[in-house]
Order: C-alpha cells, then structure tokens, then sequence
C-alpha cells in the first residue's frame, strides 16, 4: 500500500474542503477497512520467532528415488510441503525443501530422526532446521 | 522462494560444517533468598531452589537445539556469588555447601555449575576469608563445581593481599588434585574487573544486580570466521578483512540471540518462574576440535604463526570486528565479549607454543586487546606461590589501567617440568608446560596491600 498516493488522492478528491484532520481521517478508515496493519506497526522482532516452517537440505551424489522417498517422509510426519527446489551439478544434487509444520501432530523431532534414518540409507546429508535461524541470520 | 539458495547454503555450511554452535546457554539463577545464618537452611534452600529453576534447563535446550539444527555444546548453571548468600559461615561449612552444589548440578544435568565465587577487590570479609580457604577442598572433592576470585577493578584498585591468597590456593589445590594433572585449577579463576553476565564457565556467576532468573548465551564459531578470512585472500587491505569478519559476527550473534530467547521464553512457560532473557556474549571461544581455532584465523590474516610480529594488532583486528558485528545483530550484548584464548583449548595455540613461537609474555600483550586473560596456562608444578603473585598482579594490571575485565586461569601441574605435556581432557584440552621466568619477585610478592585505583576511575 502507497500512503503517500492514497493521501494525495484523499487530498484531491476533497478539494477545496481539504484539511490535515480531515485527509487523516478519512485516511485511517479507508486503511482499517483494508484491514491493511497499521503504518506505526513495528516489525516483529527476529527473535519473536513466528514462523511455522522449516527448511529441509538435503546434499550428496545423486541417486534415484532421494526426493521421492524424503517427500514420502515429509508427508507422514504430517508437514506440508510448500516449496522444492533441487540442482544437479556434475553428479551432486543439492536440495532445499520449505514445510510448513502448523499441523499441531507434526513432530520435528519425529521428521528429523526419520530423515537421519534416509540420510544414513541413501549416503547422503538432510538438515532439517526451523525457518527462524534462516530469518535471524540473513534479514535486518 | 523466499529464502535465497545462497543464505539457505551459507547457513546449513556455517552449523554443519564449520563447527558453529551455541558454546553456551548458562541459566544464572539468583540465590540471594536462600541466605541464612544457619548453614544447613543455606544448603536445603539452594539445593531445592536449583533443583526448581534448573529442572527443565537441559531438556529444553536440547529442544532447541534440535528445532534450529545447532548444537549448544554446554548447558550450564551460574548462581549467585556463594560468598554472598553464606557469609559468617565458616571453612567447613563452604565445603559442605559445595558439596551440596555439586549434588544439585548432578542432579539437573549441568556439567559444570559456577558461582562459588568471592569479590574482593577492595578487602574481604569473614565469609570471604572462610571461602577463599575452602576453595583447595572444594575444588578437589566436587565434580562440577566452578569458583571465582575477583581481586581487583579499575574503580576499587588491587587487592593484592587476596592475589597473594590466590596464588597459594591455586598451588594448593594444584597439589590436591595432583593424581588429575591438578585439574581443580582448571575449575579456578581469579579476575580483575569480573562482569556480572558472563556466561562462560569457569568464571561465571550471577551477579548482585541480575534479576531472579536468567538466560546468557555464549556463542562461539571461529570455524566461521576462519572462513571467512580465508576466503577474501592475501591481498586484500586490513579494512576489507575487518568488514568480512564483521559480517560473518553479525549472523552468528543473530543465531545466539534466536536460541537464548527461545530458550528463556519456553522455560518461562514451562516453571512459571520469570526466567528472562538477558545477553548474548560475543565472544569467540575455541574448542580443541581442528579447524575450530582462534590462532588459525591470527594466521590465515597472514602470520607465519601465532606469537610472529603483528599477532597482537591481528588480535585487536579480530576483537573489534567481531564486537562490531555482533553489537549490530543482538539489542543486549555482554558478558566477556571477545576473542577467547585458552591455550590449552585451541590446537593452533598449543603448536604455537610446542614450537616456543609463543611466550607467556607475548599472551600477557595479547590480553590487553581482548578477553579474557591468561586462560588454561599450564605452568611448571614448581612454580612459586610468589612467581604466580606477579604474574596475577601484572595482568590484573593491564585489565586495571584499561578498564577491561583480565583473568587468570593458572596451573602449575604437579611434578610436571618445562616442555611437558599435560593433557585435562574433553573441552579442557591439552597443553605443554609453558617456561616461566626464573627471576626474583619475592620483596614485591610479599608487600601486600591496596594498588590504588587508577585515575581514570574517577569519572564523576
């Protein structure tokens, strides 16, 4: 939302009946109506941490069956997969996969142990860490 | 997707791969309502308030730690400075509390428990006298018990009759515990300018003005900054390298700040007890697993070996940068707040001095620009009580003069000669004897006294 152009609309559209009071108020209820947050909303802090999702990572030479088996897994532990991506550079995939574990009978500590389990079966590494590290650690 | 593959890999590298972890989660507990003159209600009442406080500290950690896939190496308890909560009570009575102390840190899982600490730097009390003659028994009969000597501040000057308690407790409890490489002195610090929020055992305790219930977060990760370092090359200036590191303190100090807030928030829920969060500590501590050293970064700067010309400017240079960057990551910041270097747990330092690179006076000059001090020295088992006076005094000194916390972690490992080699174990590490000057100090030792505070102590 642009306040700035909102307000000169505000302003134009009362023409020669403006006042600060009155672009200010019809300002305010346009914005509640929106249901837009408020602008002297403060971002929440990092360390609040809100998020419901984690990252799973996965890295190792590449082999049949690796995404579909941990996707299996994801899927059992009851998270939801929202995002994958993977890369395969000369024989090496890297995986990244975004869940979203708001399910209150997801465990984490349940998907980890399991994807520790298919990590040690197909030779490869799968990390599984909350959103909120990755938040914490790369965003102002 | 909102996550960038590039900060996705740079994290999972930073916590998998180069050793960064949360070194420590240290819960300081106020023990200030347990006192009493009667020592067996001092006993009771501290054992069943750690029992209380502490009872969810590990587990929740360890949830922590899973849910963040970072490992939080130490989980640890810091109490009220024992001289505090006991004073008027005597010799023996401190070692019964201690041992109660221990059973309590048992108990709940901590590894190491600190606090049995006395602050002293302008002149001790009948509790602290009793408590300073009971640290050689402590420390030989207790597991997990850590204790502390403040002997001296920029704003009160030196106690230098309590330096010279010290340096005969630590030859007593050396002497004590001479069958574990006189391990006690391990679990020993004496300090100038002590902090109240230090997380870091062994000379953490929770301080008189800390509030009832606390989480303090040391992080740790020089693997990370070695990487860094390495990374932007040998041609680049020393404001390049500056920045770099910065940037790379600012993540790991956003991670501690992250766990140490998880932490004290669940472990509110949990006790209903105000457990709040309170700092990160900066600092940059080492273990004794490879590629986990503060001396590889010094020479991944660009020194032959840690100990060559420039190791002290390099040290200042990675000091500053890290408390730039961390200072920026995390709204309360404490602690020590430095680079850490123990010889004894950082295999670059322990090369360093196996090669005679590095002296015991080139540590003291490193000491001055950053924390802590002379950390996990091991010297020669026949070193003088008055040899280990001067050697407190010149570096409670330097912390003294520059209004900056020093301390000494000293061991003079029994029956062991210059060129030995002592190993403690664990995170404690391994160290050679280091040589230790042979001059005669005995006229100053024996003085005693009050070094008065310096002028700069009076800023009013």
């Amino acid at each position: 939302m642009d306040i700035g152009a909102l307000v000169d609309r505000i302003a134009q559209a009362l023409g020669p009946d403006v006042t600060p009071d009155r672009v200010e108020s019809i300002a305010v209820s346009v914005l509640s109506y929106l249901e837009e947050p408020s602008v002297r909303t403060t971002p929440v802090p990092f360390h609040e941490g809100t998020g419901e999702r984690v990252l799973i990572t996965a890295f190792g030479h590449d082999q049949p069956g690796v995404l579909a088996r941990i996707s299996t897994a994801v899927f059992e532990s009851g998270a939801n997969i929202l995002d994958v991506s993977q890369k395969i550079l000369q024989g090496y995939f890297t995986l990244i996969m975004i869940a979203d574990i708001s399910n209150p009978r997801t465990s984490v500590t349940g998907l980890q142990a399991q994807l520790q389990h298919l990590a040690e079966s197909f030779g490869v590494r799968i990390y599984v860490q909350h959103e909120d590290l990755f938040n914490a650690m790369h965003r102002p | 997707m909102h996550f960038a593959l590039r900060e996705v890999i740079d994290t999972v590298r930073m916590t998998e791969i180069e050793h960064f972890d949360i070194r420590t989660i240290t819960l300081g507990i106020s023990l200030r309502d347990c006192s009493s003159r009667l020592p067996a209600t001092v006993r009771a009442r501290s054992y069943e308030k750690i029992r209380r406080v502490a009872a969810h500290h590990v587990r929740v950690a360890k949830e922590i730690e899973a849910l963040y896939g970072i490992r939080i190496t130490n989980k640890r308890v810091a109490i009220t400075p024992v001289s505090l909560i006991a004073d008027g009570h005597s010799r023996d009575d401190f070692v019964s509390l201690a041992r109660m102390l221990d059973t309590a840190a048992e108990h709940v899982g901590v590894d190491f428990l600190a606090g049995f600490s006395a602050l002293v730097e302008k002149g001790s009390t009948y509790g602290d006298e009793a408590l300073i003659a009971s640290l050689p028994e402590v420390l030989a009969s207790t597991k997990h018990l850590c204790a502390s000597v403040n002997c001296g501040s920029t704003a009160a000057g030196i106690n230098a009759n309590a330096v010279q308690q010290m340096a005969q407790v630590i030859k007593d409890t050396a002497r004590l515990t001479a069958d574990q490489h006189s391990l006690g002195c391990c679990k020993l610090v004496t300090f100038c300018n002590a902090v109240q929020d230090n997380p870091f055992v062994a000379g953490a305790f929770h301080g008189i003005s800390e509030p009832e219930a606390v989480i303090n977060v040391g992080i740790s990760g020089p693997g990370v900054v070695l990487r860094a370092v390495k990374e932007i090359g040998t041609t680049a200036s020393l404001d390049t390298l500056f920045d770099a590191i910065k940037r790379t303190a600012f993540k790991i100090t956003r991670a501690g700040a992250l766990v140490g807030h998880r932490c004290a928030k669940r472990l509110a829920e949990i006790t209903s007890i105000p457990i709040q969060f309170g700092i990160v500590d900066i600092s940059l501590a080492p273990t004794p697993a490879e590629g986990d050293s503060i001396g590889d970064i010094l020479i991944a700067m660009g020194l032959e070996d840690v100990g060559a010309p420039g190791t002290t400017a390099a040290l200042a240079l990675l000091n500053e940068a890290v408390k730039r960057g961390g200072l920026m990551a995390a709204t309360h910041v404490g602690g020590l707040s430095g680079a850490f270097i123990p010889v004894s747990e950082d295999q670059a330092m322990i090369r360093a001095t196996e090669r005679g690179h590095l002296s015991l006076e080139k540590l003291e000059a490193m000491t001055s620009v950053c924390s802590v001090g002379l950390d996990m020295i091991a010297l020669p088992g026949d070193t003088s009580p008055q040899t280990l006076t001067g050697i407190m005094l010149d570096e409670f000194a330097i912390g003294m003069i520059n209004n900056k916390t020093t301390a000494t972690r000293l061991i003079p490992v029994h029956g062991m000669k210059e060129g030995d080699f002592v190993e403690f174990g664990g995170l404690l590490g391994s160290a050679p004897i280091l040589p230790v000057s042979r001059l005669g100090n005995h006229v100053l030792a024996r003085r005693g006294g009050q070094l008065p505070a310096p002028i700069r102590s009076l800023t009013n």
